[in-house]
């Protein structure tokens, strides 16, 4: 755990960065936007002064409201709020020891796992599918994520084409007006150490424009991307999110923002960043506390694993990595559900047990319920020394409190192997189809749906990959 | 001989200045700069890839020792004559279109430099058509990719279409690598070699030689 002080010397550390080192920002509108409002500008590399900091914290809401198509599940990032979203990103699908190319057909298979899940919030874009065309597979790829699931989407922005991809179908979706709330969320990445590339730029100067919140998350490599060292991994970290926080807030004040972080150290035998270890969890666990240290929403961490089978060494990063970040009360957790061989990889049977795990660590988290109905005393006192409590009303009434469906085995051995001795990722593989085969896609306006179609599939040259039926 | 020895030891542990002073000591006390290069410098840089290999050396140490390397061979490379350093390859290497991540390509650079191929490294975000003029310019006979990103992995693909088309395909082995990259993506994609870290990449590279 960090202390105030702790945070105050790494919150200074990081200012000295952003005074004497800069940042830079590889566009040149963005450095202008800088200079114009009185920065110290040296070609692409802008200084900050702890007074532009100052002003930039004085004025980002702690907290924001996200709104989806449909009101049940908007979401609320900050305060006590806990968003979870599936994995993101990921190349490939593992299924056993074997690893493949993912695809549309796999990227549709874990948005309806993500829409049947009860501890998934919000959809990541889960896999970038290799069996068509890059960019028609971004427009084909959001055409499922809009479509298959109700479920917010955090869009991922890499390049001008997927911001306008995501500025269009918020329009389609939302109407004209659609920027008079939160509605597009994504993450962007620092290119550490102290750079943000043109794209980066481009997006956040265009979202928060449009006061779209962004999540500002620094992957720091230790050793590789930033200095070998945790404390130095975090300041460096802090610096950047700082960073993009000021030029958000230049653009747009009061635009919501993200603290989010999920760097980590990297193998100084090979490089690899390294996500299931125990440098990570406490970063994690660090970067909570300085977002929560100065009241911003945070991300970080997420059900990550350097494991490549959904067995016992998964297990225990994924709980110790969601764990870690969850006690200290995150805020956003994305890469919750379904990522494995570190962020490269989806299994669908580790999608369902860290499904299980998000549900099992929100139960424990919540606080034991002191009452007098809870305390049972006069219950205690009824049954006296020596009794049982099957018997009792207050048994009968309260019998249902602590059960939750799971596919975890609570069994005796005989019996557990009289249901075919199944190990984890063999039940959850039955899971996994028991949920697909329960999918029911969410209505959606039939003019909206065709809109949709034909501004993600109008160019197409491949078969549109036909996830929900217009 | 005990000079060399020691040559070779102090580039293992990345002893420049020792280096530097053992290197010239050799050359002033007569002996051949092929024999410090082969004996001394060549077979510290031998041990260091075994070393690598068998996860004994970390690739901060391993990196000392081949500047370490360079240092020495910067003082013979005067008193070598043009055939004495056997050159392994040439190689053209970069990060595809998209990706702006240079560090494991950085590393494999020097790694492949320090084991006796003449490496042009040709930057970040460099397109396929860009990636086979350099093969041309450069006449190289390998061709190495990096993608850090699963967004920018497929522009391997499109850099051995690229290759193929300019008609150059067949002159270079391409060698493709980074965190997303996996054996069977580089065999789908058509590469010829694949390796999963630095060290790996020197050992397939000079298998391909």
């Amino acid at each position: 755990m960090m202390t105030s002080d702790d945070i105050r010397t790494v919150h200074q550390a990081g200012l000295r960065l952003l005074e004497k080192t800069g940042v830079v920002f590889k566009h040149q509108p963005t450095v202008d936007l800088f200079a114009s409002h009185g920065f110290e500008v040296d070609g692409l590399r802008v200084f900050m002064t702890e007074a532009h900091v100052e002003a930039a914290l004085a004025v980002v809401p702690s907290w924001f409201t996200m709104e989806g198509r449909n009101p049940d599940r908007h979401l609320t990032f900050g305060g006590d709020h806990l968003v979870v979203a599936n994995a993101a990103g990921a190349a490939f699908v593992l299924e056993g020891t074997d690893m493949r190319a993912g695809t549309m057909a796999d990227l549709s298979t874990c948005l309806k796992l993500s829409h049947m899940s009860s501890n998934v919030d919000m959809l990541g874009n889960p896999i970038l599918p290799q069996d068509m065309p890059a960019d028609e597979g971004y427009r084909q790829s959001i055409h499922c994520c809009l479509t298959m699931s109700d479920k917010l989407l955090e869009y991922p922005i890499a390049t001008p084409e997927h911001l306008q991809v995501a500025l269009d179908t918020s329009e389609i979706l939302y109407g004209a007006d659609w920027h008079q709330r939160s509605r597009v969320f994504t993450v962007l990445n620092s290119l550490s150490p102290l750079q943000f590339e043109e794209g980066t730029c481009i997006s956040a100067l265009e979202l928060a424009a449009r006061n779209q919140p962004i999540c500002l998350t620094p992957c720091v490599m230790g050793g590789t991307t930033g200095p070998v060292t945790t404390a130095g991994i975090l300041v460096l970290q802090h610096a950047e999110v700082m960073a993009g926080l000021v030029l958000v807030q230049l653009v747009s004040p009061g635009c919501p923002f993200v603290y989010g972080g999920t760097s980590s150290i990297s193998s100084m035998m090979t490089g690899d960043m390294l996500v299931g270890v125990p440098e990570y969890w406490a970063l994690m666990t660090a970067t909570v506390e300085i977002a929560n240290h100065f009241d911003l929403p945070s991300r970080a961490g997420g059900g990550l694993t350097d494991a490549h089978l959904p067995d016992m060494q998964a297990g225990i990063e994924c709980a110790m990595g969601l764990a870690s970040v969850m006690r200290t009360g995150v805020n956003f957790i994305l890469h919750g559900t379904g990522i494995i061989s570190s962020f490269n990889a989806v299994s669908f049977a580790k999608f369902v047990i860290d499904d299980e795990l998000v549900g099992m660590l929100r139960s424990r988290l919540k606080r034991i319920d002191i009452s007098e109905e809870t305390m049972a005393v006069s219950v205690i006192e009824d049954v006296g020394p020596g009794g049982n409590f099957l018997l009792e009303s207050h048994t009968y009434a309260h019998c249902h409190d602590y059960d939750r469906p799971s596919f975890f085995n609570r069994r005796k051995h005989d019996v557990w192997l009289s249901r075919g001795g199944l190990d984890i990722a063999a039940s959850a593989e039955k899971r996994a189809k028991a949920m697909l085969e329960s999918y029911v896609a969410p209505d959606l306006d039939p003019l909206i749906l065709r809109q949709l179609g034909g501004y993600c599939y109008g160019h197409c040259t491949v078969a549109p990959y036909q996830a929900v039926e217009e | 001989m005990a000079l060399l020895d020691d040559i070779k030891q102090n580039v293992e542990v990345g002893n420049r200045d020792a280096v530097l002073a053992q290197v010239q000591q050799a050359l002033d006390e007569g002996t051949t700069a092929q024999d410090v290069l082969a004996q001394g410098l060549i077979a510290a840089m031998d041990i260091v890839g075994a070393k690598m290999e068998a996860e004994e050396m970390f690739i901060p140490e391993v990196l000392r020792a081949a500047k370490t390397m360079e240092a020495g061979l910067g003082i013979l490379r005067p008193h070598l004559a043009v055939g004495d350093v056997k050159v392994q390859g040439k190689v053209v290497i970069g990060t595809v279109k998209g990706d702006l991540h240079d560090i494991g390509k950085n590393l494999v650079a020097m790694l492949l430099a320090s084991a006796g191929f003449d490496v042009v490294d040709v930057g970040i975000n460099v397109t396929p058509a860009d990636f086979a003029k350099h093969v041309k310019d450069n006449d190289a006979n390998f061709l190495g990719l990096s993608a850090l990103l699963t967004t920018t992995m497929p522009m391997m693909k499109e850099t051995l279409a690229a290759l193929e088309t300019a008609g150059l395909r067949g002159q270079v082995k391409v060698l493709v690598g980074g965190a997303p990259v996996n054996q069977s993506f580089a065999d789908q994609i058509g590469a010829d070699g694949y390796a999963s870290d630095a060290g790996a990449a020197i050992k397939v590279a000079k298998e391909l030689a």
